[in-house]
């Protein structure tokens, strides 16, 4: 098979949604440099919890290093802060400005946010109804940390940090919610309710996940290695963004499995994006699946080795190594193929595929064209 | 009594400095926390709820207008206390 | 313009509404809301769903007599809390009210979206005694602890109405997050992608909200009385709201019932404060849902407001709906006087209120009202639903974050914009 070329941006159609723009705040650490050169060295990101957390169904942890909420924010408004909201802010900086904090994108009334998630800040939730079961009057609770807890505080909190008016929006789906999130600001920007979308998606690390998640896993099996972090993109129509397209999105599928075969269900889905995006199987150039650790994660990675070349499958290494970073999981598989593809000129032109299985049922597929970063 | 008074006014600071978000330093006893202290009527919210955990008392929604400043919350968190 | 005519005149697919689904404190099932809603009815009623003990309150619009097993027939026990139930008994009911079938369902592509603030945030407190009384976190229940997330409101129904062929999206964008899912259904349907959405919002009543507007002072002592000068706050509420959004062209070649026609929806976001509603906000999304409707403000019959009950929320939203409609504005209702504040289901509840009040002829009323506060000087319908020849209808919508959602309802086949 031979290389195709690589695509001229003027060859895409101008409603084409692009990503001009990322940025990661990853258990490989703040930025995208950081998370590029985590994921090209393949590096382990598992530590020792910090004592803070308490007891744990598991030591280890994928959290992000050197996390320092007012360091990074300030100390004005963060020390009520939620972990979930202070991710996502720090890694809209990080898309959104430029070294010296100045605005780094054009923003307008019409510029739309919409953040993929889980359940929210679920240790605010918790720590929120655990002092009304515990303090003296049900009442009692810290009425200073009651907006963190709402589900769409973090996309909102993001839109007020940047001055963002365009729609906002929250979209829960684990992860899948990275690829869900990516769909719903692909179909807002073609209908003209936005000009450029901040679209990614997010989660923390906290005690409260690490149990509901060691809970909720089946008799005998380990609790899950769990990562955290946020991803986001700028997605603009091609004929309209400022910056050079790093990626193409050609299209997003989804499904959900209602027979627990997901197996069948990611393949079916993988099949029809691919389809649907005038992609041949055999021309998918990275396929970077979920890696979740589950019987629906392995079903998932036996679909694409079903169907991909051996060596897409092993172009980008495998989102295992950032633990399980549920919602956040779908942006980091984007960020990470884009990492790869940006540190080889061969990738220009090429497809990527990313996919992702959700243990509520949820499946998305998205392919992507890559094309290239200009110096 | 199991406190003397001014050390209740020193702690009621500290809880206002950490609720309304601004440095203990800047809070006099008299600054006024929307016009001059850039908080919001919502923070003080916040406040009530703080003092009520702190002392075990209940604060009528209705004297949070009251509450303008240092002063003037620890008067409604007196009469709330029976101080 | 012929009324079938399958794209509007902005070229754009034209949406109608085929089922609607609804589970609420006022009736369940679209004839018994039907009649709530002109009967003036109040969902309030003591709380059974937690210990309210040591609140002082104990009133919420609690659903009385939902019956998840005359409506659940394909989900395994356990799969979902009371949400999700909620959400999957109203989609079921409104394919049922849109004459769809699971065979016409099946392997159709179609966007199944649930708006919710909590989602099952009451099971997440369920866990959270678990784990109190057993000391430890492996007190808790593994069934609970696999339902909580989100997402699983909208894949439950996928599941429960064998759909596999779907993309299942939650919107949690809180309290505005039911019109948010409509619209979405809405773009959706446009876009040409697919022609069937099945749309709405779910909650239930839980000790996460009921604790939050009790600590911030907006839980109203006896009942909800909106844009009243002695409104005193919220009830919490629950239930779910579900449309079946088809387009036209698929709801006349199977020869559907269209209730109503989508027109147009508007997103805006304050970008200013987590909590506190903003007025330029609420108007920005108003003036956007009218013209993507294509809507002129005087064709608008009457609005279905955010209207919580709330001192701040009454006072801003009128002052909005003042900005954009100047001193004429249309008469305004606040359902929530009746179902409380249902939170994600609200705004699909209004909805639904709205195409019901289009397809019946009738302006439901704003219950429980004494004397219209001057800050909000609106008709509100006190009291008594009135008849009227009802078109076109906006449903407002506002949430934490900033989140402000209007939808724009019409009586299909009479297009004003024509």
């Amino acid at each position: 098979m031979s290389n195709a070329t690589a695509v001229p941006r003027a060859a895409l159609p101008p409603d084409t949604p692009v990503i001009t723009g990322w940025s990661a705040v990853s258990p490989y650490g703040i930025g995208r440099e950081a998370f590029a050169a985590g994921v090209r060295a393949g590096a382990k990101t598992a530590v020792m919890a910090d004592a803070a957390h308490g007891t744990l169904p598991s030591p280890e942890v994928c959290t992000v290093p050197g996390f320092d909420v007012q360091e990074l924010l300030g100390k004005r408004g963060t020390a009520k802060m939620d972990r979930l909201t202070a991710l996502t802010l720090v890694a809209s900086d990080g898309l959104l400005r430029d070294a010296d904090g100045e605005p780094a994108v054009t923003t307008d009334d019409l510029t739309g946010v919409v953040l993929g998630i889980t359940m929210g800040s679920l240790e605010n939730v918790t720590d929120f109804l655990r002092q009304s079961y515990t303090n003296e009057r049900p009442f009692y609770v810290d009425a200073g940390r009651i907006p963190f807890g709402s589900l769409n505080h973090a996309a909102g909190a993001t839109a007020i940090r940047h001055g963002l008016k365009g729609p906002n929006t929250t979209v829960a789906g684990g992860r899948a919610a990275g690829l869900l999130a990516l769909n719903y600001a692909r179909r807002l920007l073609g209908q003209g309710r936005a000009t450029r979308y901040v679209a990614g998606s997010a989660e923390e690390f906290s005690a409260a996940h690490a149990w509901y998640e060691a809970t909720a896993a089946r008799p005998g099996e380990p609790a899950p290695l769990l990562g955290e972090g946020c991803g986001l993109f700028l997605l603009e129509p091609a004929g309209t963004a400022e910056r050079p397209p790093l990626a193409a999105v050609l299209g997003i599928e989804t499904r959900v499995d209602i027979d627990d075969d997901p197996f069948a269900t990611a393949g079916a889905c993988a099949r029809r994006a691919l389809e649907r995006a005038g992609v041949g199987a055999d021309e998918v150039w990275a396929a970077v699946p979920c890696a979740a650790p589950s019987d629906a994660g392995r079903a998932e990675y036996e679909a694409l080795a079903a169907l991909v070349p051996a060596e897409a499958l092993r172009r980008v290494p495998s989102m295992e190594l950032l633990g399980d970073t549920s919602a956040a999981a779908a942006s980091f598989q984007i960020a990470a193929v884009l990492s790869v593809a940006a540190a080889d000129p061969d990738s220009r032109g090429r497809a990527a595929l990313v996919t992702a299985v959700d243990r509520d049922g949820a499946v998305a597929a998205a392919v992507l064209r890559l094309l290239g970063e200009d110096a | 009594m199991t406190t003397a008074a001014p050390e209740r006014l020193t702690r009621i600071r500290e809880i206002i400095a950490e609720n309304i978000d601004v440095d203990l330093e800047r809070l006099s006893d008299t600054a006024l926390f929307i016009d001059e202290l850039g908080a919001d009527s919502l923070k003080l919210i916040d406040v009530l709820s703080a003092l009520e955990m702190e002392y075990s008392i209940v604060i009528d929604m209705n004297e949070l207008p009251k509450m303008v400043n240092v002063e003037a919350t620890y008067r409604v968190a007196a009469t709330a206390a029976g101080w | 313009m012929t009324t079938t005519a399958s794209t509007d005149r902005a070229g754009q697919r034209r949406v109608v509404v085929t089922g609607f689904g609804v589970i609420s404190s006022i009736g369940t099932g679209v004839e018994e809301y039907t009649e709530g809603l002109k009967a003036g009815r109040s969902g309030a009623r003591p709380i059974t769903r937690f210990d309210t003990e040591g609140f002082g309150q104990n009133t919420a619009c609690e659903v009385p007599d939902f019956e998840p097993e005359r409506w659940i027939r394909n989900l395994p026990s356990g799969h979902v809390g009371r949400a999700g139930q909620f959400a999957v008994a109203a989609a079921r009911m409104a394919v049922e009210d849109a004459g769809l079938s699971e065979d016409d369902l099946a392997d159709r592509p179609a966007v199944i979206t649930v708006g919710t603030t909590d989602g099952e945030s009451h099971d997440i407190a369920v866990l959270l005694e678990q784990e109190l009384a057993a000391g430890d976190p492996e007190g808790m229940d593994p069934v609970l602890a696999r339902r909580i997330y989100a997402g699983r409101l909208s894949t439950a129904i996928a599941r429960e109405l064998r759909m596999p062929n779907v993309e299942a999206t939650t919107v949690t964008t809180a309290c505005a997050a039911g019109n948010y899912s409509i619209g979405y259904g809405l773009d959706a349907i446009r876009s040409g992608e697919v022609d069937l959405a099945l749309c709405g919002g779910a909650d239930a009543v839980c000790r996460k909200a009921f604790a939050l507007f009790k600590r911030f002072g907006a839980l109203s002592p006896d009942v909800v009385r909106p844009f009243d000068k002695d409104r005193g706050g919220i009830l919490t509420g629950e239930g779910a709201g579900i449309l079946v959004l088809e387009s036209l062209e698929s709801a006349l070649a199977r020869g559907a019932r269209i209730h109503a026609e989508v027109l147009g929806y508007g997103l805006s976001c304050d970008a200013a404060h987590p909590t506190a509603p903003n007025r330029d906000g609420i108007a920005r999304g108003i003036r956007l849902a009218l013209d993507d409707a294509g809507v002129k403000r005087q064709e608008v019959d009457f609005i279905s407001a955010h209207g919580t009950g709330t001192k701040a929320n009454d006072s801003t939203e009128t002052a909005a709906i003042l900005d954009v409609y100047g001193d004429a504005p249309p008469r305004t209702v606040a359902v929530k006087s009746m179902l409380g504040h249902s939170m994600g289901a609200a705004s699909a509840l209004g909805a639904i209120a709205c195409g019901l009040a289009i397809e019946h002829g009738f302006i439901p009323p704003t219950i429980n009202h004494r004397e219209t506060d001057p800050d909000c000087p609106l008709d509100v319908v006190p009291n008594e639903a009135v008849t009227a020849d009802v078109r076109i209808v906006q449903n407002n919508s506002s949430a934490f974050a900033g989140n402000n959602a209007v939808l724009i309802l019409g009586t299909y086949g009479e297009k004003v914009r024509a």
